[in-house]
């Protein structure tokens, strides 16, 4: 009885441990299956917010432009047709004729600048070492903010990445002034081992790397949003910091190849 | 594969009923004596279950003619040789498939688990298998299959299974997994070469004392063929499956 029982025991456990590991195969699948179902709803999710965030951005640059041609050229150019519309009626006043210059020459500069935020030609003709030193010049304005830029030339990169960089510093020097109530921003650029790193130095309240996680997947945070989009694209790398001196860093790393 | 006689559970109901009647109440008795009187009846409807089972399979898998389908002609044919129907009775007809058994399905999770070294280092393991059970079955020159040697065999099968369960969790074929024919082929052999090694492995050593036992426990073997035989053929029912 004793062997009968034995070798009954065995016949027995080593069915149970076939179904058991039958049974963990099935339900470890199932689990794999369930966590990479849940991984791809966060990322549709993710994907949803980032193409919502790219078209409000666009409908919000938009409607900028058409604020700033309206309220701001628009207004100017009215001014310009009022002048000369008096002028024209009275013998020419030169004074009229010259203040409806200036306004004129306003207007040529406002929209240039327009443009050249739009479509930066600089950008596109003589590169992102150009682009970068005429738009630290143009963010400068003394008493306010002081942006200074470093940089050993670069050389052409390709279209894709100095456009997404160039956006990004755009984005990113706007919310600096704009909320972190910086005086001064240092933007460095350098070509080490076949990747472009960019450095935004400044002295307002900067983001750390906890919140821009935050951040991005937070609602709204549009700007952000299309920076993650931005640099997805070019495959750069961002991380942020803070100096010995207090001052925040951003800094983006962007493979100079492009596949 | 099928195995067993009808005979041998003639003598099981004596032998049980004399050795545990004495520390059994009057219902266990009663439930006792009615698995008494139905184990030959039980043994009987398994054995010839387990032998036609293998039909299922041979009829489904008659257009995919793979190295499985081919595994499941050689288990009909042994199964149907057993019961007489063919008309054959080779003694080492139990060795044949069990040589068969190997270089067919081996060969088949060969070519699905393993690739380079190891498809090459798994291929001389069946090989050296095969050569051991020859060895060890003219060595022994016995009038019987060579168990001993066959539970080896099936416990290679195992081993080769686990990884096989593995490379299912790990390739991620199928949402539903029970939609894979090579998993449910797993299932349906796992349980099979499970239970089977263990029987066979303990039969030889049971000796004449425990015959009406062994019988019995080649119900359980025949059991575990049918659930294969009905497994594989149901494997071949389902898209995409690959013999």
């Amino acid at each position: 009885m004793k062997v009968e029982f034995l070798v009954l025991l065995a016949v027995v456990f080593m069915l149970v441990l076939a179904f058991g590991i039958i049974f963990f195969v099935i339900m470890y699948q199932r689990r794999i299956i369930r966590h990479q179902h849940d991984i791809r709803n966060i990322n549709d999710q993710k994907q949803l917010e980032l193409i919502q965030a790219s078209i409000r951005g666009e409908e919000d640059e938009r409607m900028r432009i058409a604020s700033e041609l309206h309220d701001d050229v628009g207004a100017t150019l009215s001014s310009v047709r009022l002048f000369l519309h008096a002028s024209a009626k009275k013998d020419a006043d030169p004074a009229i004729i010259l203040q409806s210059k200036d306004l004129l020459d306003d207007s040529i500069t406002k929209i240039r600048n327009i443009s050249h935020k739009l479509q930066p030609a600089m950008l596109l003709q003589l590169g992102l070492y150009a682009a970068l030193q005429s738009f630290t010049a143009m963010i400068s304005k003394p008493g306010t903010i002081a942006m200074t830029y470093h940089s050993q030339p670069i050389p052409r990169l390709h279209d894709d990445v100095e456009l997404s960089v160039y956006r990004i510093l755009q984005e990113f020097t706007s919310n600096i002034i704009r909320h972190a109530g910086a005086t001064t921003i240092e933007l460095d650029t350098a070509i080490i081992a076949s990747t472009l790193h960019t450095t935004l130095v400044h002295n307002g309240q900067g983001l750390t790397e906890e919140d821009y996680q935050q951040q991005i997947y937070k609602k709204g945070s549009i700007g952000l949003k299309n920076i993650v989009n931005r640099l997805k694209t070019i495959n750069a790398t961002i991380s942020f910091g803070q100096t010995a001196e207090g001052k925040f860093t951003i800094t983006i790393i962007t493979p100079l190849s492009i596949t | 594969m099928t195995y067993g006689t009808i005979t041998p559970a003639t003598n099981a109901p004596k032998q049980h009923n004399n050795k545990t009647a004495i520390h059994l109440t009057p219902e266990h008795h009663l439930d006792f004596l009615h698995l008494v009187v139905l184990l030959p009846f039980i043994q009987v409807v398994v054995l010839y279950a387990s032998n036609f089972s293998g039909l299922l399979p041979v009829f489904t898998g008659r257009r995919l003619r793979g190295l499985l389908w081919y595994y499941c002609i050689a288990s009909l044919v042994l199964d149907l040789v057993q019961l007489k129907v063919l008309g054959l009775g080779l003694r080492h007809m139990g060795d044949v498939f069990f040589i068969l058994e190997l270089l067919l399905v081996g060969f088949y999770l060969n070519k699905k688990l393993f690739t380079g070294t190891g498809k090459k280092a798994n291929g001389i393991t069946i090989l050296i298998l095969l050569v051991y059970y020859l060895a060890d079955t003219f060595h022994k020159a016995q009038r019987r299959t060579n168990l001993e040697a066959a539970a080896l065999l099936h416990a290679y099968f195992i081993v080769i299974l686990f990884f096989a369960f593995v490379k299912i969790i790990k390739d991620m074929e199928y949402i539903h997994i029970q939609r894979s024919p090579f998993f449910i082929f797993c299932v349906g052999f796992f349980i099979y070469v499970s239970g089977s090694c263990i029987i066979m492995l303990f039969d030889p050593l049971l000796g004449k004392e425990y015959e009406a036992f062994a019988g019995n426990m080649w119900i359980i073997f025949n059991f575990l063929n049918f659930l294969k035989n009905i497994l594989i053929g149901y494997s071949f029912t389902l898209k995409n499956t690959e013999t």
